[in-house]
């Protein structure tokens, strides 16, 4: 088991490296001149090249890029183009709120989507069935900004069971994260259905039955282990999709995480506020895809040995 | 149908006109077509045929764990006097593993490939047994000592795939065995095994069949699995039973132009046909096609005119002991009506 | 060593043959694991010779067998046909091997392209070698369509439409096309009905008559084997533990393991009184990863001894050309050769 997961911290380390190069080539790539905005737009020529130099940016790209990974390793993100703070500041100050958020939805996609889905394989082809189904259909199809709205406003505002623009309590969290969760719930529902529908057909699951096992035991005992590993593996994957979908969402219900401080810096062209959040959050969601892997490996242990 | 005057209790299990059909997008197959037969406690049955011939249809039926598409269309099976055709789950689930249990071809897909195996023969032992956990994992390490799994108390921790085929096959008779069922299906149980590892297993299961005075019901397509280790063989073939009778019997006079035809067709590992193998031409039915008559005759060297129109009644074939029935209209020994 | 219709050079020739493969990538590569599938096989097959490999799960013999065709490369070792070396064949005299040695399939359900029809398939191989016109390739499938005994308008149909047995029948027609000299046949019937199977074989026999084939036979039914081979190579954990005429090694067999692997097979006779117990073979089939040392089968042997345990045995040939590895094992006790006017045979 140590060995499955130092190969997998392996990776994560891998990937984290291949994002910064990535940002990295983004931010080199950037028709936004750092050395014209540090020099400021009136300076002259040779003002302009002391700021290259200054910037570092006349070395060749590849010490650039070891440049860059030196601050990284040493927790500095740069400084935001608006504000001038640092940008590793600047996020972290942020992260608190999208990731209870992210909580949040997580739990709804898991609370509602899985017994769902369960309930739709074990009652396949049932009314129950069919309405898991084209719920879930709705679900998936429908944007998250349009869901986010209507909830919004009828929740909030026809109905005004939750509170309207706060974003501080329990309630409060009620709505974003019933947008962020329900299409992931859909998607959910779906695929453990499917999957549920897989193992149902298995030998072994009928081989239960034969010992003279209730099916409430065949289904707690045998059938959820064996088909939660697909689901695992997508919450992990999910938090990345999150991470997008945050983005949208803390828009519509104005909450203040990292999502809307990224959307902010995208319309103000504040790049390492951009590139800033891009790493956190893309190492967050290697951090999340490992844990969702080693659980994963200790749900089903012949992972251990692929 | 064998008829019996007296309603004996003492019979394991007694099958009567059962019939079972699978609905496809295609259409409907019977998969068993009015099949009777009976066990007695302790006596190994051997029931075989080739793909499609409704063999594995019936073990499913036994259990009562046909799938969706399948029902038991009608008959009666008595397990031990209890009907099993229309129980309620409670009286199923109840008989299962109990009374009535099943080893399968793949051990592989049969076990829980994400729970140790301990568990898994634990699980039969305190569903049908109620005892403690302790008295369950102590009761499960015999079992595996007695199929002859070597360092059982290590092995209990064990998953499916950290076993080899023969071990896993020993433990999915554990399994079967945990609460001491007075009737065993093995639908081809040593098929996916090597041929050394196969006697081993099938000494293991004639062992366990004497020491616990257990009906045996070997489902396979090996004549010589059947010959070696049954009493009494059930050939089946197109869904239904074309012959039936003692192991010494059917292999010393098949009456049936298709057990004759297998027998014949048979290369052999102690003596040589120097010559074309006699063969059955065509190939087993895939059961949708619904013909009059009798179902084997595009194979039949026998085939006489009857044989088109009536579907042909298993009954005693002539000249043979009692027990000795063959549904075949000709005498194949003389190639002339039987009836 | 020899049959009946022979000439010098063995068409086929396994010289010490050995194929690994690297298991190791399961560990990162920190422990080099190497699993040895074939460890050190020699044998021959003479021209027209139907030698049958025959093995358990691990012994090699289908790795062997696509060896030999060259879908492996040897670790160490050589394999020749008609005294090439396969190996080392490349561009058009590898075509041209390729021409020459073709294999059949063992499950006809997967061996099959389903989105092809069967004239398609059986004309691949056609045009892969550049056959010739689109109506001589046509002229030849329907050719090979009576070859194997189905009817030309097969030619049309797809593989769903056809039985187990007549897929096998298009996977053979398929493997003649380019009429090769010699085939591997790996498993050919195993995954055939029983009553289908004696039709394939039949017609494997009378194939192999008619076109001059040489062939090597993988099985692991030994009823099978004794009724197509006219020689028979015995593996275990990827070596070979004895290999010689058919009738002597069904008869006398001398090495251990095949004398536990006759007795293993049960008759299809009540009255010959098999019992499982008879095999006395002990516990599993060891893994070939890690396979035991000395004489790989010395764990389960009943004859074992303490040399077994230590020394690999060497392979010794008797006189009559049987071949066997074992210790115990001498010309004396397990050859009868009628025309060996030497000292009587001990019981």
């Amino acid at each position: 088991m140590t060995r499955y997961i130092a190969g997998r911290l392996g990776w994560a380390v891998l990937v984290v490296f291949a994002i910064t190069i990535i940002t990295f080539g983004v931010a080199f790539l950037s028709p936004v001149d750092p050395a014209r905005l540090y020099a400021g737009l009136r300076a002259t020529h040779a003002e302009y090249e002391i700021a290259r130099r200054q910037l570092g940016l006349d070395h060749p790209i590849v010490v650039q890029y070891w440049l860059y990974l030196k601050r990284l390793l040493h927790g500095n993100l740069g400084t935001s183009y608006s504000t001038g703070e640092p940008v590793l500041r600047l996020v972290l100050s942020r992260l608190p709120a999208t990731l209870e958020l992210a909580a949040a939805g997580l739990l709804v996609e898991v609370v509602i989507g899985l017994p769902l889905g369960v309930l739709a394989a074990l009652k396949w082809q049932g009314p129950a069935d069919r309405i898991v189904l084209t719920g879930s259909l709705l679900g998936v199809v429908v944007p998250q900004f349009v869901l986010g709205f209507v909830l919004l406003y009828l929740f909030a505002y026809k109905i005004p069971l939750f509170p309207l623009g706060a974003t501080d309590s329990l309630p409060a969290l009620v709505l974003p994260a019933l947008a962020l969760g329900l299409p992931g719930a859909a998607w959910y529902a779906r695929m453990v259905r499917s999957s549920v529908l897989n193992v149902l057909g298995e030998d072994f699951v009928r081989n239960s039955r034969a010992k003279g096992l209730s099916e409430w035991s065949v289904v707690t005992r045998h059938v959820m282990r064996n088909s939660v590993g697909p689901a695992v593996t997508m919450i992990g994957l999910d938090f990345g999709i999150f991470l997008g979908g945050v983005l949208v969402v803390e828009q519509v219900f104005g909450w203040p995480g990292i999502g809307q401080q990224a959307w902010n810096a995208i319309t103000a062209n504040d790049i390492p506020v951009v590139l800033g959040t891009v790493i956190v959050a893309a190492t967050a969601v290697v951090i999340f895809n490992l844990v969702a892997d080693i659980v994963n490996a200790l749900l089903d242990p012949r992972i251990k040995y692929s | 149908m064998m008829a019996s005057a007296v309603e004996a209790p003492e019979n394991a299990l007694e099958v009567r006109g059962l019939s079972t059909v699978y609905g496809t997008a295609r259409g409907q197959i019977v998969a068993v077509r009015d099949v009777s037969f009976r066990i007695e406690p302790g006596e190994a049955v051997g029931i075989v045929g080739e793909s499609g011939c409704g063999k594995t249809a019936i073990a499913l039926a036994l259990l009562g764990l046909l799938p969706r598409n399948g029902r038991i269309a009608s008959g009666q099976i008595l397990l031990r006097g209890t009907e099993l055709v229309g129980a309620t789950s409670k009286v199923l689930r109840d008989l299962r593993g109990r009374r009535i249990a099943m080893v399968f071809q793949d051990s592989m897909t049969s076990l829980d490939p994400v729970m140790p195996i301990g568990r898994q023969i634990a699980e039969g032992i305190i569903t049908h047994l109620g005892v403690s956990k302790d008295d369950a994992r102590r009761r499960a390490i015999e079992l595996l000592e007695e199929v002859g799994v070597p360092d059982p108390v290590k092995r209990l921790a064990s998953y499916p795939h950290q076993l080899s085929g023969g071990l896993r096959q020993r433990v999915a008779i554990a399994v079967a065995l945990a609460a001491d069922p007075d009737v065993l299906v093995a639908d081809e149980p040593t098929t996916a095994l090597d041929v050394t590892i196969q006697a081993q297993i099938l000494d293991l299961l004639e062992r366990e069949r004497r020491r616990r005075g257990m009906a045996l019901i070997l489902i396979t397509h090996d004549l010589g699995v059947v010959a070696s280790v049954t009493d009494r063989v059930l050939v089946m073939y197109a869904g239904r039973v074309v012959e039936l009778g003692t192991t010494a019997e059917i292999f010393a006079d098949p009456r049936h132009p298709y057990t004759l035809g297998l027998l014949n067709s048979m290369p052999r590992v102690e003596s040589v046909l120097d010559r074309e193998l006699p063969t059955i031409p065509g190939s087993p039915p895939s059961g949708y096609d619904e013909r009059q008559g009798c179902p084997f005759i595009p194979r039949c060297s026998f085939a006489i005119d009857t044989c088109r129109r009536v579907d042909p009644p298993l009954e005693p074939a002539a000249g043979g002991g009692e027990a000795h029935q063959a549904a075949c209209l000709v005498d194949t020994r003389t190639r002339r009506s039987a009836r | 060593m020899s049959s009946d219709r022979t000439d010098q050079t063995p068409l086929v020739q396994v010289d010490d043959l050995a194929i690994r493969f690297d298991v190791s990538a399961r560990n990162w590569g920190l422990r080099s694991r190497v699993f040895r599938a074939v460890d050190g096989i020699s044998f021959e097959v003479a021209k027209g010779e139907s030698l049958a490999l025959v093995g358990e799960s691990g012994s090699g013999k289908t790795t062997t067998g696509r060896a030999i065709l060259g879908l492996y490369r040897p670790a160490s070792g050589s394999v020749r046909f008609d005294g090439e070396e396969v190996s080392k064949l490349s561009g058009p005299a590898l075509r041209h091997f390729r021409r020459r040695a073709q294999m059949i399939f063992q499950d006809p359900y997967a061996s099959l392209n389903p989105r092809m029809k069967v004239g398609a398939i059986i004309a691949e191989p056609l045009r892969a070698h550049g056959f010739g016109s689109a109506s001589a390739r046509r002229e030849r499938v329907t050719e090979m369509l009576r070859l194997v005994g189905l009817p030309p308008d097969a030619a049309n149909r797809f593989p769903y439409a056809f039985s187990g047995g007549q897929r096998q029948r298009i996977g053979i027609a398929r493997a003649l096309a380019l009429s090769p000299d010699f085939v591997v046949a790996d498993e050919p019937v195993s995954a055939l009905d029983v009553s289908v199977q004696a039709q394939i074989l039949n017609l494997l026999a009378q194939l192999r008559e008619e076109l001059s084939l040489t062939m090597v036979f993988i099985a692991h039914n030994l009823a099978v084997v004794r009724h197509v081979a006219s020689r028979v190579a015995v593996m275990y954990l990827g070596e070979l533990v004895e290999i010689g005429t058919r009738d002597d090694v069904f008869a006398r067999p001398a090495h251990p393991y095949t004398r536990a692997l006759l007795r293993a097979v049960p008759p299809p006779d009540p009255a010959a009184g098999w019992s499982g117990a008879e095999v006395s073979l002990r516990g599993d089939i060891p893994s070939p990863i890690d396979p035991p040392p000395g004489c790989r089968f010395h764990t389960r042997c009943p004859e074992a001894i303490d040399i077994c345990k230590t020394v690999v045995p060497q392979v010794q040939t008797f006189p009559s050309g049987r071949k066997v590895a074992c210790h115990l094992a001498s010309p004396e006790k397990y050859d009868a050769d009628p025309t060996d006017t030497g000292p009587p045979r001990r019981p």
